[in-house]
């Protein structure tokens, strides 16, 4: 089930589709439908070659959702993006979620198929509380068991191997309890997952830099780089691109939880941002033709400048590859 | 799970169990926490992280914990506003904002999906104090979440061609299946038309002013007399297509669909329409035209 730069499609690029954007999205007049590994040749520079949905918001068991994703797969190659399986949580994944999550990949046929490295619910006084939140795990050989078997099992449902997504987190986990320590860098802990999962990494960078950031880390480029470079090509299945709000500017209602201004949050509210198109052009050296998808989730612009930021996505890819 | 180490499963749930509820700012009980890990039992000055509930947080800490928590916060609150937008319509932003977080904290969210929670948001709605001057707030809330769900149920194929079996099967096992969704309910107050003041856009631009005057006079004397009125009104709510739809029937109109939705037989049926002087063709026609009725099998 390893994810090979043989096999996977080349150079795609894509972005993430919000309501807010589904009827200039699929609108008559909209991008053409591209076949899986299109070249970029063409005139049109301003096209999608796939859209990324989360999964959780077509897992109604009926209604205009489903008509809608329909329609959506129709105009474009998909990905599936998980956002609720919290693969990394000791409590198991039920099988009703496991069920929707299997039906929508089966019925859409997407491209690719994602989630995160990350819990995200846990047993509190006798119930599963679930925090609809993407919570760091330890790395270390505990959460890899707990992991490594919960995307086996997803992908025996789903048929086909996975790419888990890297976290941005605000907490280490042995900040809150002492004991609950990393016995390997995220990286190791990384390609130890894929390699025993039979998934695949998608590679966020934004989150990579805003870790960084976060850690206050002098040079925080140079440091990701240097990880990249002990990263096994053949597991980075997909990249993410984005931006975050620049959280000086940002003003908090003083009656709400302020958020901590120490921290940026990311909160893909922005554009793409330089950093990251610098990291992006270092990466896909290391990584050529990997499918890449600008992510976009507050604050969403224009159509038009979600579609532009795609094409500086190619631009840049097209560069890199010739 | 852990050949190597027993303890070291029960460090990782404990993490992930102090991380969730600090999350949702709830305590563990004595019990589950002190099921701590012996052979890596937390130094003394370790605990002051560790421990949920009678000891200090470093600082660095107690911020990360606040963006998670005020992620769950924000969530919610959209999450809320998307499956209760007639509720927001009323109260406006920042009071839904206000209800939304004490609501946060009543109902857990134990769904997957955001899209499942909210169900006991007209109860608590009902126990706000603060919300009297919205007497109506609690079934409106009802009325959203009873809309949300309705559109979110499994779709049903609507055969025409099946009615012909009322000609010729044995009406005693056939039944009626309904709509998607389809459900009778009891309203105090004028639901339908405090629906339409939010969601009607004819009402809500310039020209549509001299309307809305008109349909909150009326809207007001139902509350008025809703508020002095012996018995609720009955409104049936289904899903034709995508988009649920709801109208007020008559006493005798609903307790026949009651027992559609209570899947009674054919026969049965048609016995509940003769007894309250319906008549059969005219009620059939409209349950099949307006498709409360999908399908005879």
């Amino acid at each position: 089930m390893n994810s090979s730069s043989k096999t996977k499609p080349s150079s795609l690029i894509g972005v993430g589709l919000r309501h807010s954007h589904y009827s200039e999205a699929l609108a008559p007049k909209g991008p053409p439908v591209r076949a899986g590994n299109s070249r970029y040749e063409e005139d049109d520079t301003h096209t999608i070659d796939f859209v990324e949905v989360h999964a959780e918001n077509f897992f109604a068991a009926g209604g205009a959702t489903h008509a809608l994703i329909h329609d959506i797969a129709q105009a474009y190659p998909l990905s599936v993006h998980g956002t609720s399986l919290g693969l990394g949580s000791t409590v198991p994944v039920p099988e009703t979620v496991l069920q929707q999550f299997t039906k929508l990949v089966k019925s859409t046929q997407p491209m690719l198929v994602s989630e995160h490295l990350c819990f995200n619910r846990a047993d509190i006084n006798g119930t599963v509380l679930h925090s609809g939140d993407l919570l760091p795990i330890p790395y270390n050989g505990d959460s890899l068991r707990t992991i490594v078997a919960h995307i086996q099992q997803v992908q025996e449902s789903i048929q086909r191997p996975l790419l888990i997504e890297n976290l941005s987190a605000y907490i280490t986990p042995n900040q809150l309890l002492a004991h609950s320590k990393d016995d390997m860098t995220e990286f190791e802990f990384l390609v130890s997952m894929c390699g025993s999962a039979g998934c695949g990494l998608l590679l966020d960078l934004n989150n990579l830099i805003i870790n960084e950031l976060n850690r206050k880390t002098t040079n925080p480029l140079d440091v990701i780089q240097e990880r990249l470079n002990a990263l096994p090509p053949h597991i980075v299945g997909e990249i993410h691109l984005a931006g975050f709000t620049d959280q000086q500017r940002v003003t908090t209602n003083a009656k709400e939880i302020s958020s901590p201004a120490q921290f940026i949050i990311d909160d893909h509210g922005a554009a793409v941002s330089e950093q990251c198109w610098q990291l992006y052009e270092y990466a896909l050296q290391k990584f050529p033709s990997t499918p890449t998808l600008v992510e976009w989730d507050t604050a969403i612009p224009e159509w038009s400048v979600l579609v532009n930021e795609a094409s500086k996505a190619r631009a840049i890819a097209q560069a890199i590859t010739g | 799970m852990n050949q190597d180490n027993p303890n070291r499963d029960s460090a990782l749930q404990e993490y992930q169990r102090q991380m969730v509820a600090k999350i949702f700012q709830v305590e563990l009980s004595r019990d589950l926490e002190n099921k701590t890990v012996d052979a890596d039992k937390p130094k003394p000055q370790e605990t002051q992280a560790a421990n949920a509930t009678g000891f200090p947080i470093e600082t660095a800490t107690q911020a990360a914990l606040n963006v998670y928590t005020n992620n769950f916060i924000e969530n919610g609150i959209r999450a809320l506003s998307i499956t209760f937008p007639t509720v927001e319509g009323f109260i406006g932003e920042d009071s839904f904002r206000m209800l939304s977080r004490r609501f946060l904290k009543y109902e857990t969210k134990t769904s997957f999906d955001w899209a499942e929670y909210g169900s006991s948001l007209p109860v608590f709605i009902a126990d706000q104090e603060a919300l009297e001057e919205y007497p109506f707030l609690s079934e409106v809330a009802e009325l959203d979440w009873a809309i949300h769900k309705a559109q979110r149920e499994p779709d049903k194929p609507f055969v025409a061609a099946s009615f012909a079996l009322l000609e010729s099967g044995d009406t005693s096992l056939l039944r009626f299946l309904p709509a998607p969704g389809l459900q009778v309910f009891k309203f105090w107050f004028p639901v339908s038309d405090l629906y339409r003041l939010i969601h009607d856009p004819s009402l809500q631009s310039a020209q549509g002013a001299l309307a809305r005057q008109t349909l909150l006079t009326e809207i007001k004397i139902a509350i008025s007399s809703a508020i002095n009125s012996s018995s609720p009104r009955s409104l049936i709510l289904w899903r034709p297509e995508y988009k649920a739809q709801f109208e007020y029937l008559s006493e005798v109109e609903a307790d026949v669909m009651q027992q559609l939705v209570g899947h009674a037989s054919v026969d049965a049926i048609i016995e509940s329409i003769g007894t309250h002087n319906i008549d059969l063709v005219a009620w059939l026609s409209k349950a099949i035209s307006n498709k409360y009725i999908f399908c005879v099998a």
